[in-house]
């Protein structure tokens, strides 16, 4: 065990005289270290000739010479025992049952082997800290949005036009669930409902004549000219929700009913 | 010749001697059906034969099981059983109530030496191969709640008991109500027991990991004397148990008036403790004491004695305590032909319980593998960390897959 012991420090010696001379080093550039020498660096009080010279047989007569054992400075090299003790005499803070947990022990069934949730109350951060995780927040949210925005920047000079700043918030708007700016205050939300209707029923009947046309002149088109606009089924039955009126309109405590609902109720 | 040709084919009749675990022979014999012959019960005794809480449990037994004969000779000391078919039948004329499903049974005074849970524990081990869910009430003078000399609390059956059919998955529909708490003398006392979980094979049980204890919960109650001897009893035990582990919680429970035998007069009044520790594996130990009327103890006594009770319980180790051990090993011997293992502590192989285990065995229903626990295979840590080295023993129990009858098909 000695002769293990006092081998592994003749080695571990090598690396040490190695370090003295980089701390000679270190210490010449910035000043001395005021720090303990960490425990190898013990072995540089010997000088650096005679450890890593000595042969494991040297070692053995050594130690059966001196038995008392004052020189036997082997076991010198391990770092002493760390010992840690608990302190029983103040019981920590009884782990914080809920009222369900007791209850649930108190019952009728037998109890349930549910885990009770031991609270460890998180530090609260400094005011510093605090401030700079507002900063890295602000920080991320930037960085995403150039991120998400950055193809309307390829001409390097063009973000600061009007046209990609309204863009820009455009797609903002539009990430957040809301309807773009142009169709709110574009040309198609001026034109009033029944132009509008006239106009898309128009394309349609543009985009169905060239269909047809096609069609019978044998030309194969797109497929994009070939789909159909989609029409919404408006003899869908209607959900009208719980207690509405399925046959005319209830307004101001009175069933309204045109003159269509009622030709369709004699019908 | 016709008497020859039924002998023939009628199970043959096992014999035992003695009063012995006369419960439990019971119970495995209405098991595995097969019929038992128990002779010279108590016949050099003073009080010759069957005592009355035994009778009292073989009535009960009649009730729980169709078509079962007891046969009890003059002097009582002979005993011929052969059971029936596990599952309450009501009868016809009142069959669509259901109150007509709950069995009542009623405890006389003569048997109140020893608690209810000698009737609850066969009760619970017969319940998952019935046909039926059982309902039954115990009540009557003879119905004691709290721990006695001979037998543990209902608290203790209702935290440390019912938990160890969870092992077998059987979860559901259990349930164990104290509608009135009585002590020892006197009885009077009231608990509905429910157990709607029916199996058809208990699966094979593997626990070999017994944990580290986790938590401590338990019940003081007070019966008809001041509730402050609850705050006793509760100091009491959390002086010894402090200093071992900090999640400790025991609820007091106060009956103000102890329940009385007869409509006017005032029932027996005590106290007592009923502690559970819950190891990181959900293994259960519990302890159990409560005041008695032979010897006078004080509420502190009866606090530490029953936390002492439970460090010793805790120190013999295993993943089953030792009123649990045959309940699990019951279980596991009417499970598939596997086998199935369990850790027990040294100190629960007691003579008795040795003697359970042979029983099985001439019952011809499973075997029972014993050898001794060395560390753990690949699991982390022998539970103690190396402490329980060579205190712990692994019983293997090969099932012989008879399960329940009354559920073959299903």
């Amino acid at each position: 065990m000695s002769l293990k012991r006092k081998r592994d420090g003749s080695s571990a010696s090598a690396p040490s005289s190695v370090d003295a001379v980089f701390r000679r080093h270190f210490e010449a550039r910035f000043g001395s270290i005021d720090l303990s020498p960490a425990p190898t660096a013990r072995e540089n009080s010997n000088p650096p000739s005679t450890t890593p010279t000595h042969p494991p047989s040297d070692d053995d007569e050594k130690d059966g010479s001196d038995s008392d054992g004052s020189s036997w400075d082997g076991i010198d090299d391990t770092p002493a025992p760390e010992v840690i003790s608990y302190d029983f005499s103040k019981p920590l803070p009884p782990p914080s049952t809920k009222p369900s947990t007791r209850r649930s022990f108190m019952s009728s069934k037998p109890p349930t082997s549910t885990s009770t949730t031991i609270t460890t109350t998180t530090p609260k951060p400094t005011p510093e800290e605090a401030a700079a995780d507002a900063e890295n927040l602000k920080h991320d949210l930037a960085l995403r949005r150039l991120l998400s925005e950055s193809h309307l920047l390829d001409n390097s000079l063009s973000h600061a036009s009007a046209r990609h700043r309204q863009q820009a918030l455009d797609a903002r708007i539009v990430a957040l669930g809301g309807t773009p700016l142009a169709d709110l205050s574009g040309a198609a939300s001026r034109t009033p409902m029944a132009i509008r209707q006239g106009m898309t029923r128009a394309q349609d009947r543009r985009a169905e004549k060239l269909r047809s046309s096609a069609r019978e002149n044998g030309i194969v088109l797109s497929k994009s000219q070939m789909k159909k606009t989609k029409k919404t089924t408006t003899n869908k039955k209607r959900d009208r929700g719980v207690g509405a009126p399925a046959v005319g309109k209830f307004r101001r405590g009175a069933l309204i009913l045109s003159r269509r609902d009622v030709a369709g109720m004699r019908a | 010749m016709p008497s020859k040709q039924s002998l023939s084919t009628a199970p043959q009749i096992l014999n035992f001697t003695g009063s012995a675990s006369l419960r439990h022979r019971l119970v495995q014999a209405t098991l595995t059906g097969k019929p038992i012959k128990i002779t010279s019960i108590r016949s050099t005794s003073l009080t010759p034969g069957l005592l009355p809480h035994e009778i009292s449990f073989l009535r009960l037994l009649d009730s729980l099981t169709n078509g079962g004969i007891f046969q009890i000779s003059e002097t009582g000391t002979t005993l011929l059983y052969k059971p029936g078919l596990i599952g309450h039948t009501p009868s016809p004329n009142s069959a669509t109530s259901s109150a007509s499903r709950i069995i009542r049974h009623d405890i006389s005074a003569e048997s109140s030496t020893r608690g209810v849970t000698y009737f609850l524990e066969p009760t619970c081990i017969l319940a998952p191969f019935s046909k039926s869910p059982f309902h039954v009430v115990f009540s009557g003078p003879g119905c004691v709640t709290s721990a006695t000399q001979a037998d543990y609390s209902v608290d203790t059956f209702r935290t440390a008991i019912l938990p160890l059919y969870a092992h077998f998955n059987i979860i559901a529909k259990l349930e164990c109500r104290i509608t009135k708490r009585s002590c020892s003398p006197g009885g009077g006392g009231e608990v509905s027991l429910t157990f709607g979980h029916q199996i058809r094979l208990p699966p094979t049980l593997h626990l070999r990991n017994p944990g580290r204890v986790k938590r401590i919960r338990g019940v003081s109650y007070t019966i008809g004397v001041s509730a402050g001897n609850n705050q006793r009893m509760i100091h009491a035990a959390r002086e010894v148990l402090n200093q071992f582990i900090n999640d400790i919680y025991i609820y007091s429970e106060v009956v103000a008036r102890a329940p009385g035998a007869e409509g006017d007069k005032r029932g027996t009044p005590g106290f007592g403790m009923s502690l559970v520790a819950t190891s990181s594996t959900d293994c259960l130990y519990s302890a159990d004491w409560g005041s008695g009327s032979d010897v006078i103890m004080t509420p502190e006594e009866i606090g530490r004695g029953c936390a002492l009770r439970l460090l010793e319980e805790i120190a013999k180790g295993g993943c089953v305590q030792r009123i649990g051990a045959r309940t699990v090993v019951s279980l596991m011997m009417m499970g598939s032909e596997d086998v199935g293992r369990v850790v027990l502590g040294k100190g629960i192989f007691e003579e008795d319980f040795v003697g359970h285990l042979r029983d099985w065995r001439s019952f011809g229903c499973g075997e029972a593998l014993v050898k001794e626990w060395t560390g753990s295979e690949g699991l982390a840590g022998g539970g103690m960390g190396g402490m329980d080295e060579g205190q712990l023993i692994s019983l293997g129990v090969v099932g012989k897959g008879v399960g329940n009858v009354g559920r073959k098909v299903a």
